[in-house]
């Protein structure tokens, strides 16, 4: 249990052994894969420039050309589709890891001493209050709509979720009897914490993390279609499906591949979140 | 008895973080009310006075602290563009959003309890699979998608229910129940995707317990069993997760009243951020939190009625 | 007598709901968030003067009135027996009051002062004194600058002030108490309104009412407000966004009509105090990039509910002048690539302020970007809302530093339709509008216009303010548009206005 690289490598075998018994989680895996590489890969794949607009396009239903049909500024909606996959996972990745990140360094200090405890624990509470999408919308009045402020708009109030959980898990870690040996052998407080609370840490937080990457990916859509979200000149799904809702009477497809799209990934990252939790839950692992 | 005096009293600085933070989120936005109540042809000078006719132009900490001293003594203040008293708005707007989220939480917790236990106790049958990919799915869809679709099935194809607006109870209570079954359903279904993981796994996780073995070795019926016994123990952790959860029902509460036209807080906010009417926009997030803070404070103190063992 | 009731209590109330495009949340109704104060001014309030069909001055509140031989004292009587909704009598000193408070708006700040004095005769006379002669008569009953009659002590609340309840003496009362801004505002009939004895005539006229109620309902997501229209929950929306019209088109009983024949004009606007924009060079450049027809296509897609309009001032106006040539018709890149060069163009960062929360607008700002990309132009689109917008635009700093280059607008065609309304056209920097244009030559055109009572001499003025703006471009017009309006068929008789009117019509 000392050791990072055992644990990981055991974790990778269950890993293995849960997507054999669990079909669903390999074919989310193949779907965020394919989504992953698409969206690495948009530039190549996308038949059109997703931003071009033309007169002599406009809302055409999906064709050969246009597989997907395009929009009210004659955009291809497969291309915007496509590179839409690039912000909602950049979107949904950078929110997983600011939040955790930080959520992580300040759990870890508020289980490990009482004062700071005290004082963060205030501010976090506070932060839960609000409600998470409220927050947001304020944090973009503020800083005006850029990919940096959704995704700092969203991870915020996600820290405190990060917290609690990294703290409850800091504070059971704590009293156990190998850190506690840690401690009497003279290691210090960033040794213990490196060395032994994260890495046994690491299980819940991941698979936390997969779910507010999932969450991250919606909110974004939802800011959108609250059209305070990504800046309106860049295809994300959000806005794709926020632009599209205003043609489902003349024009359907702006709305449906985009939510479909939307749907699927979401759906691919929270059932991966799943089987990630299967594999690294130990307690789960049994039952099953 | 201490412990609950105490926990009454760790509100107050949560609170005033929340105060610190909403208002210090509003004063940095750009965008300025006074530009926006001005015509278009205004000179600086003129939106200079309508600035200082609604107190804009002190310095923010003394704007902090007037407000902070009128929200003590209850005054949120007044709209600074219908004027009227922010308590009143959100007078008018608290029963629609009420409403939304009781019927919500009533149709999650309706469906997600009773199919979570199910689920449970069926583990790994294709009802277990069955349950828990539709919970999955509750909470990968956009409430809004889900929203319209909705309306599209209920209110154009089958003709049963109003595309929008919110009939207040003193309409009626069929108008009333008309107006928000669409929303609490679609808001709903999204808490009772997540709640129904959370029952599944909680009564999982008794259902493994030592008495709940020795239940059925007394020979007790196993539905007996889930319901005395499991259900009981596994209130706890359920009745958290549904006080947590609140927060994040408000935000859906935003979107669907968006979706559905609904004269709701949720609406009100977006409006305020949309005009910069700060005072609204403090007021009611504040309001929010506090109501937040007290419904988790009354969990807290009712686990005491599900196990007399714990102390606040 | 149990059987004996009042018809009245046995009918159903009729009460009209109407999805308007924005909220209102103010209710002077000389604020200038939005249209709605106004069109709610048109409710509560009666004004002095209106405009009938054929453009003319008719009397509202006005009975008679008449001119001094010089030409500059007019005395006005006001018909007698009208009463606020508080029940105090409407009397000269209100009205007085009232074209005072109208003359403080900035619309008017190039003729208010000269208006010497508005001086009350008896209870149902008044006069005012003008030092120049001009057609004042004209401003204060134009639809887009009317003067609503109001209590005195409410009228003398300074403009740049609101004031906090309605009690005017129009057709519709406002109700206060049940108003819920951000979603609906209340209108009930006035039962004690006398209307005028001549036939209701555009905005003149006897305003007859045959509802007990109109409702305002806002509703935020318009695709809600289209859904409503088509169930029957709703039975007018007043302005259908263009991406609506083909759905509500083919529904069923809906009809979709265009109310305001003026339309709206769109502009492209640059800040012509900062460079690249400061070079004349440059904005003939941009000029060139510019194909009306692909933006109007675009953003409003169905040809009958825009026009190609290549002139400075809106096209329904006698005034306007279009541009010989294919200018605005057909994009010249090589000329447009030619003057860059020529201007000197280095690169300079253009910045293009797009407010997201208005579809066309937001869209204009896309085509904007590609255009001026093509000719190789380094653009920056700068995402903001509404309420951004309008305090980024009055920044004068570089466009690197927090300022601005260009943004899009859309003014309604009758403030826009002389050289002197035209805000865009004000040419004195310090008076200007947003993007401060600096013409003395022009400025004083639009000055000897304004007091040019000779229509052959106007005209003649008119052509040559418009030549010079051609070479000047102060701004690039991008064409005409019309709102589509669309309401269920049992609803007629809805008068042609720009500004909705919910008297004449009735509900079945």
């Amino acid at each position: 249990m000392t050791s990072f690289a055992p644990a990981l490598l055991g974790a990778a075998r269950s890993l293995a052994a849960t997507i054999r018994r669990h079909p669903s989680s390999a074919i989310a895996a193949a779907i965020v894969a394919v989504l992953v590489l698409a969206a690495l890969l948009a530039d190549y794949i996308a038949p059109h420039d997703p931003m071009a607009i033309s007169g002599r396009q406009r809302l055409r239903p999906p064709s050969e050309a246009n597989p997907m049909g395009t929009d009210n500024l004659g955009r291809d909606v497969l291309s915007r589709v496509i590179h839409g996959a690039q912000i909602s996972l950049l979107v949904g990745i950078s929110v997983a890891a600011v939040s955790t990140v930080v959520g992580s360094a300040i759990g870890v200090l508020a289980g490990y001493s009482r004062y700071v405890d005290l004082v963060v624990m205030r501010i976090m509470d506070g932060l839960m209050a609000i409600p998470g999408i409220l927050l947001a919308i304020a944090f973009l009045a503020m800083f005006g709509s850029s990919v940096t402020s959704v995704i700092i708009a969203i991870s915020v109030p996600d820290i405190p979720r990060v917290v609690r959980l990294v703290r409850s898990v800091v504070l059971s870690l704590r009293e156990l009897l190998y850190v506690e040996s840690a401690r009497a052998m003279g290691a210090g407080p960033m040794r213990i914490i490196m060395r032994h609370i994260l890495p046994n840490a690491a299980a819940p937080i991941l698979v936390q993390a997969s779910f507010l990457c999932a969450s991250a990916i919606l909110a974004e859509a939802s800011l959108g279609f609250l059209g305070l979200g990504t800046p309106s000149e860049i295809p994300s799904w959000g806005n794709i499906i926020a632009e599209g809702r205003s043609f489902i009477g003349s024009a359907p497809w702006l709305l449906f591949f985009p939510a479909l799209a939307l749907t699927v990934a979401v759906l691919a990252v929270n059932v991966l979140g799943d089987g990630l939790r299967d594999a690294l839950d130990p307690r789960f692992r049994r039952r099953i | 008895m201490n412990s609950v005096v105490y926990r009454v009293l760790s509100i107050v600085p949560i609170c005033f973080v929340v105060a610190v933070v909403v208002f210090s989120l509003m004063q940095m936005a750009p965008g300025d009310p006074a530009a926006m109540m001005s015509d278009d042809f205004a000179s600086e000078e003129q939106i200079e006075q309508v600035r200082r006719d609604l107190g804009l132009d002190e310095p923010v900490i003394v704007q902090f602290s007037l407000w902070l001293g009128r929200v003590l003594t209850g005054d949120f203040g007044t709209s600074l563009f219908s004027k009227i008293p922010v308590t009143t708005l959100i007078m008018q707007r608290l029963e629609p959003t009420i409403s939304l989220a009781a019927g919500a939480m009533l149709v999650a917790i309706a469906t997600a309890i009773p199919l979570g236990a199910l689920a449970a106790v069926m583990s790994h049958s294709w009802v277990d699979r069955l349950v828990m990919t539709i919970a999955v799915l509750g909470f990968s869809l956009p409430s809004f998608v889900l929203g319209y679709g909705g309306v599209w099935l209920f209110s154009f194809k089958l003709d049963w229910l109003p595309v929008q607006g919110y009939a207040s109870l003193g309409s009626g209570f069929g108008p009333w129940l008309k107006s928000i079954l669409l929303p609490s359903l679609t808001l709903g279904l999204i808490s009772a995707a997540f709640l129904a993981r959370v029952t599944r796994a909680t009564v999982l996780e008794v259902l493994s317990e030592d008495y709940v073995r020795t239940g059925h070795a007394k020979g007790l019926a196993p539905r007996t069993v889930i319901v005395l016994h499991v259900l009981k123990n596994a209130a706890i952790p359920i009745v958290t997760v549904i006080g947590t959860s609140i927060a994040g029902l408000l935000s859906g509460v935003v979107i669907v009243e968006s979706v559905f036209a609904i004269p709701g807080i949720g609406s009100l906010v977006i409006d305020s951020v949309l005009k910069r009417d700060y005072p609204v926009i403090q007021g009611v997030i504040l309001f929010l939190s506090i109501g937040y803070v007290v419904v988790n404070l009354s969990i807290d103190l009712s686990y005491r009625l599900f196990d007399p063992r714990i102390e606040g | 007598m149990v059987i004996s009731q009042p018809s009245s209590s046995l009918s159903q109330e009729k009460t009209l709901r109407v999805s308007m495009l924005y909220d209102l949340n103010l209710i002077d109704p000389y604020a200038q968030t939005g249209y709605l104060p106004r069109y709610l001014g048109f409710m509560a309030y009666d004004t002095l003067f209106s405009i009938n069909s054929k453009g003319d001055i008719a009397p509202q509140v006005a009975d008679s009135w008449s001119l001094s031989p010089d030409k500059l004292v007019h005395t006005i009587k006001i018909r007698s027996g009208l009463k606020f909704h508080d029940g105090s009598p409407v009397t000269a000193a209100d009205v007085a009051a009232s074209v005072k408070r109208a003359l403080q708006r900035n619309r008017f700040v190039h003729f208010a002062s000269l208006v010497t004095s508005v001086d009350v005769v008896d209870d149902q006379t008044f006069s005012f004194t003008l030092s120049r002669e001009f057609k004042i008569l004209d401003y204060l009953a134009n639809i887009h600058t009317p003067t609503f009659i109001m209590p005195k002590a409410d009228a003398e609340t300074p403009i740049t002030q609101s004031i906090s309840k309605v009690n005017g003496s129009g057709p519709f009362i406002f109700r206060h108490d049940l108003w819920k801004p951000g979603s609906r505002a209340i209108f009930d009939k006035n039962p004690d309104y006398a209307p005028r004895s001549e036939a209701p005539d555009f905005m003149s006229g006897g305003k007859h009412v045959n509802v007990d109620r109109v409702e305002w309902v806002y509703i935020a997501d318009k695709r809600t407000a289209v859904s409503a229209l088509k169930k029957g929950e709703i039975d007018w929306i007043v302005s259908v966004q263009p991406e609506y019209i083909a759905d509500l088109k083919k529904s069923e009983g809906v009809e979709v009509a265009v109310f305001d024949d003026s339309g709206f004009d769109a502009v492209l606007r640059m800040n012509m105090t900062q460079p690249p924009f400061d070079n004349v060079k440059i904005r003939q450049a941009v000029m060139a990039t510019v194909d009306q027809e692909e933006y109007l296509g675009l953003a409003i897609g169905d040809p009958e509910y825009y026009k190609v309009c290549a002139s400075y001032l809106v096209c329904r106006s006698p005034w306007a002048v279009e541009m010989p040539g294919t200018t605005l018709r057909k994009k010249d890149l090589p000329l447009a690539r030619k003057l860059l060069k020529e201007g000197g163009y280095k690169g300079e960062k253009i910045v293009i302020l797009d407010a997201q929360d208005i579809p066309s607008i937001h869209q204009y700002a896309l085509i904007t970007a590609q255009n001026l990309r093509s000719i190789g132009m380094n653009v920056e689109v700068r995402p903001t809302d509404q309420a951004t917008l309008l305090t980024s635009r009055a920044r004068r700093t570089p466009p690197t530093e927090g300022g601005w280059s260009i943004f899009h607008a859309a003014s309604a065609g009758l403030t826009v339709d002389t050289i002197v309304k035209n805000h865009y056209l004000w040419m004195n920097p310090q008076r200007a509008f947003f993007g401060w244009p600096d013409n003395p030559e022009m400025e004083k055109l639009r000055i000897d216009f304004s007091f040019a009572t000779d229509d052959k001499v106007a005209h003649e003025i008119n052509r040559k303010f418009h030549e010079l703006a051609w070479a000047y471009v102060p701004h690039i017009p991008i064409g005409n548009t019309f709102e589509a309006s669309a309401y269920r068929t049992n609803i007629k008789g809805i008068i042609k206005s720009e500004v909705p009117t919910f008297w004449n019509l009735t509900k079945d």
